[in-house]
């Protein structure tokens, strides 16, 4: 394995020393590239008191190219698919290499306090939500509750 | 150089000094690799990086889209990036004052500052030195042309080698009129022009402004006569776009620069230019051509799956962003004349660089 850029390197330390609220990313021992990721759900969104499990990889380009993240833990959102890949633009096209792991994931964490259900990802989930909000919202609550919990461990997504 | 500022801050307490410093030296980090960057280089938005790392970035990200962006405002970057001295001289003052400190525990931390400074400047160096600065990203550009008669094919009017992206292969040439957001080419007529020469006709007239520039200098160096230069500065920056732009005011601007050129031009030169101004008139007809191109819409329908399925689970390339991002796009054909502006400034530019380097090394 190449060795891991100076970058890569302080911005880990910073994720230990100068923790995000609401969020952890701890690197795999024997992958310092790979990094277990927690983000709690935002207060006032269907998402409120869960903890969800993420994984997260920094390709070899980066920071050149964006890290790949995804869900672990089963979520009900418009856009994020079942099986956890997120659609979100700063992962993308709208990549930048001056933005960091950190600023990632509170992208991450702002789109569960808004979702998008006309940019969608998963299409049923979207449908719903523009056509009984209510509804969607409850059930997006009632998955929290199932699969997001705080004290599990990681809980596979794939079905 | 005593200023204000200069009787004040020295006087000011340690916690500020310490402020101070802790601020200039944030102001040297670069936000692509994080670390110091030794040799800084800034957009025309102000911001600044390593050199090493935004070329990297421009040429990473020009594979994907057709418009270089800045890493921290993501306004579009058109003019060559330059190297920031001010910047520098804080850097290599802060590591100087590092490397003299005598008793210095982290020796080794500055040794290797020092080795990537050297390694840093080289580099750069290298690349300015063979003219290659930032990949020649920001010169080396080209025309998809496509040719009915060859399948449809899009080829690079540099090389004409086969062309899919915002860039060319084989010779690494930005192509201007590949569109980002419908992913393909704006149509060239392969009849109007079929070649590299837009790209010859360029190269020669900055060849040619540079030689003109220094026949300007050695009449005046002659005969002491320094209004004719900034005669030049005046003409210069104008003249090259209006010519291009409208070829009904050419008789005109003809006339004016007449008086100018003709009086410092050798005849060799002058015939030189006469067929420069042949070429330039059939520049013009093309770029007519390719200007009064299609205004049709690309916004078309997107492919709704935008994402495709990676063997790794993840989601990737084409998303919602996409129509985000084309949203903010100028309509394309604005967009193709506006780049040829921007190749022109540029290489208005660099000749007038040119120019006033030869104008400095003499004085
Ligand atoms: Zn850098
Ligand atoms: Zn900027
Ligand atoms: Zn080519």
């Amino acid at each position: 394995m190449a060795a891991l850029p100076k970058r890569i390197i302080k911005e880990t330390e910073r994720l230990v020393s100068d923790p995000v609220p609401g969020i952890t990313a701890e690197p795999h021992e024997d992958n310092l590239r790979y990094f277990q990721v927690t983000i709690e759900g935002p207060q006032q969104s269907p998402y409120e008191n869960g903890v969800f499990q993420l994984e997260l990889f920094l390709p070899d380009d980066y920071p050149m190219e964006a890290p790949k993240v995804r869900f672990l833990t089963k979520i009900y959102h418009p856009n994020i698919d079942r099986l956890g890949r997120i659609c979100l633009d700063v992962l993308k096209n709208n990549w930048s290499p001056a933005l960091q792991i950190r600023t990632v994931l509170l992208s991450v964490q702002a789109l569960l306090a808004s979702p998008n259900p006309n940019d969608p990802l998963a299409n049923d989930v979207a449908e719903e939500w523009i056509k009984h909000e209510d509804t969607a919202i409850a059930k997006a609550k009632e998955w929290t509750k199932l699969y997001a919990k705080p004290t599990q461990d990681e809980e596979p997504a794939k079905e | 150089m005593n200023g204000h500022l200069h009787t004040v801050i020295p006087k000011k307490s340690n916690a500020d000094h310490l402020r101070i410093v802790g601020r200039v030296l944030d102001s040297t980090v670069c936000t692509i690799c994080h670390d110091y960057m030794f040799v800084p280089v800034m957009t025309s938005c102000g911001h600044n990086y390593c050199y090493e790392c935004l070329n990297n970035w421009l040429n990473n990200n020009r594979s994907n889209v057709s418009e270089l962006t800045c890493p921290q405002c993501r306004n579009v970057i058109t003019n060559e990036p330059s190297l920031n001295v001010a910047l520098q001289q804080i850097v290599d003052l802060m590591l100087d004052i590092a490397a003299e400190d005598p008793q210095k525990s982290n020796s080794s931390e500055v040794r290797s500052l020092l080795t990537q400074r050297e390694c840093s400047v080289a580099e750069y160096k290298s690349d300015l030195l063979e003219e290659t600065l930032f990949n020649s990203v920001f010169k080396n550009t080209a025309k998809a042309i496509i040719d009915d008669d060859d399948d449809g094919i899009a080829r690079c009017s540099n090389c004409q080698w086969e062309v899919e992206g915002p860039v060319c292969p084989n010779c690494n040439a930005t192509i201007r009129n590949y569109n980002a957001g419908a992913q393909n080419f704006d149509e060239v007529d392969v009849d109007e022009y079929s070649d590299g020469e837009l790209e010859e006709v360029e190269r020669d007239l900055d060849n040619y402004r540079a030689e003109s520039a220094r026949t300007v200098h050695d009449l005046e160096a002659e005969e002491g006569d320094e209004s004719l230069s900034s005669e030049m500065d005046q003409a210069w920056p104008t003249r090259r776009p209006r010519n291009f732009m409208h070829g009904e005011e050419e008789e005109e601007e003809e006339e004016d620069r007449g008086s100018i050129d003709s009086f410092i031009v050798d005849e060799e030169e002058e015939e030189e230019e006469e067929e420069e101004e042949q070429e330039l008139k059939d520049e013009r007809k093309f770029r007519r051509a390719s200007v009064a191109l299609s205004d049709d819409d690309d916004n078309e329908s997107r492919d709704s799956d935008f994402y495709e399925h990676n063997d790794d689970g993840y989601a990737s390339g084409d998303s919602l962003d996409e129509s985000t991002s084309n949203d903010e796009l100028e309509p394309h054909t604005i967009r193709l004349t506006h780049s040829q502006d921007n190749n022109n400034n540029n290489n208005n530019n660099s000749a007038r660089k040119k120019r006033l380097i030869v104008l400095d090394s003499d004085e």
